[in-house]
């Protein structure tokens, strides 16, 4: 496939690619567009080749989702992944998107915080179900495992993900009794 | 809620973070930029730690190599230290052992020395191994008694002790 053929198709799939390293990266902006960068040097110079066996799409997740992995080994041995590195994550969380309305802010907080409770692989499938579109085959794929484990980390994940958002939401009705306890039944 | 509400609301979830992430994803040209200005940028820093790489492993291998090669036969001790016992070696084993450790003076040229080289060594055994098995002691003459005589000759009936003289085999002949 020739360069600018695979530039244009980087491009169309851009905001999706960039959503997806948001996910391996635990949605932290700054490591998602350091890993797209590597992505997408890595697809232009060749290093990763587009055979045609999946679609374009599911191919450029798997090495998204491949590179992300490489990373983090490679942060792993160098000691990077410092307590520094979480305080960035933690508080971008808060500070990140300064427009929205203070209960859309809180509600996607606290989604990001219930998403980031799940095994990487629950959160990876979900991600690709529900965030892009994929079907379970393509979610498959695009992850590297069978169909069949792919259906079982669908359904775990899903179900604690919901349970997740439930406590979430009893804690929040007990905060709110304990704060007014004459307006709350 | 039931079931299908929850996933619903999941669902609805979803697209929400969706549309705050595209919102706010980087420009595809200015990452491409980016990435490429990276990738320039660090082109030389990686070729030179590659190449201290391959050199230190050179280094490595080189002095692997030396310190695996067989010791030269200059260099190995036949004998046991001198120092090591009482009884120093005697004479001739110590000018045999000295001239096992210093290399003829004939033999210049390396390749001949190399070629030469186990033959001499093996001859140069066997001298050094014939003279330890007739190596005697210096002290060995202390051994020796005067009653010594008496024991290895034959007395003879009318020859008193003075005149008896030591038994030798040409008497018989």
């Amino acid at each position: 496939m020739e360069p600018e053929e695979l530039k244009d198709l980087l491009e169309q799939q851009h905001k999706s690619s960039f959503g997806w390293a948001m996910a391996c990266c635990r949605r932290n902006p700054v490591d998602a567009e350091d890993l797209l960068q590597v992505v997408y040097l890595k697809v232009l110079e060749g290093k990763a080749r587009f055979e045609g066996n999946a679609t374009f799409k599911t191919w450029l997740f798997a090495v998204i989702r491949k590179t992300a992995a490489d990373q983090r080994r490679k942060n792993l041995a160098r000691g990077v992944l410092t307590l520094k590195a979480a305080q960035q994550w933690t508080r971008s969380d808060a500070t990140e998107y300064p427009d929205e309305s203070a209960y859309r802010a809180e509600m996607l907080t606290k989604f990001r915080h219930a998403l980031a409770r799940l095994s990487r692989r629950q959160r990876e499938i979900l991600e690709l179900v529900f965030y892009h579109e994929l079907n379970i085959q393509e979610a498959a794929e695009v992850m590297g495992i069978s169909l069949g484990s792919a259906r079982t980390h669908y359904e775990r994940g899903k179900k604690r993900l919901r349970q997740l958002i439930e406590e979430s939401e009893a804690y929040e009705s007990e905060w709110e009794r304990r704060k007014h306890p004459a307006t709350v039944p | 809620m039931n079931r299908n509400g929850k996933e619903e609301s999941i669902r609805q979830l979803f697209h929400e973070l969706r549309c705050e992430d595209q919102r706010h994803a980087p420009q595809f040209g200015d990452l491409l930029t980016a990435a490429r200005n990276r990738n320039e940028g660090s082109n030389i820093p990686t070729w030179s730690i590659k190449f201290a790489a391959a050199a230190v492993l050179c280094v490595l291998v080189l002095i692997t190599i030396r310190l695996s090669t067989p010791v030269r036969p200059q260099e190995q001790q036949l004998v046991p230290d001198s120092a090591s016992g009482p009884l120093a070696a005697s004479d001739k084993t110590t000018d045999v052992v000295r001239n096992l450790s210093q290399p003829p003076k004939t033999q210049r040229h390396p390749s001949i020395r190399r070629q030469s080289r186990p033959r001499q060594f093996s001859s140069s055994l066997a001298i050094a191994m014939k003279a330890l098995s007739s190596w005697q002691s210096p002290t060995a003459a202390l051994l020796d008694t005067p009653q010594d005589r008496m024991l290895n000759t034959l007395p003879r009936l009318g020859e008193s002790l003075r005149t008896i003289k030591p038994l030798s085999p040409d008497q018989f002949n």
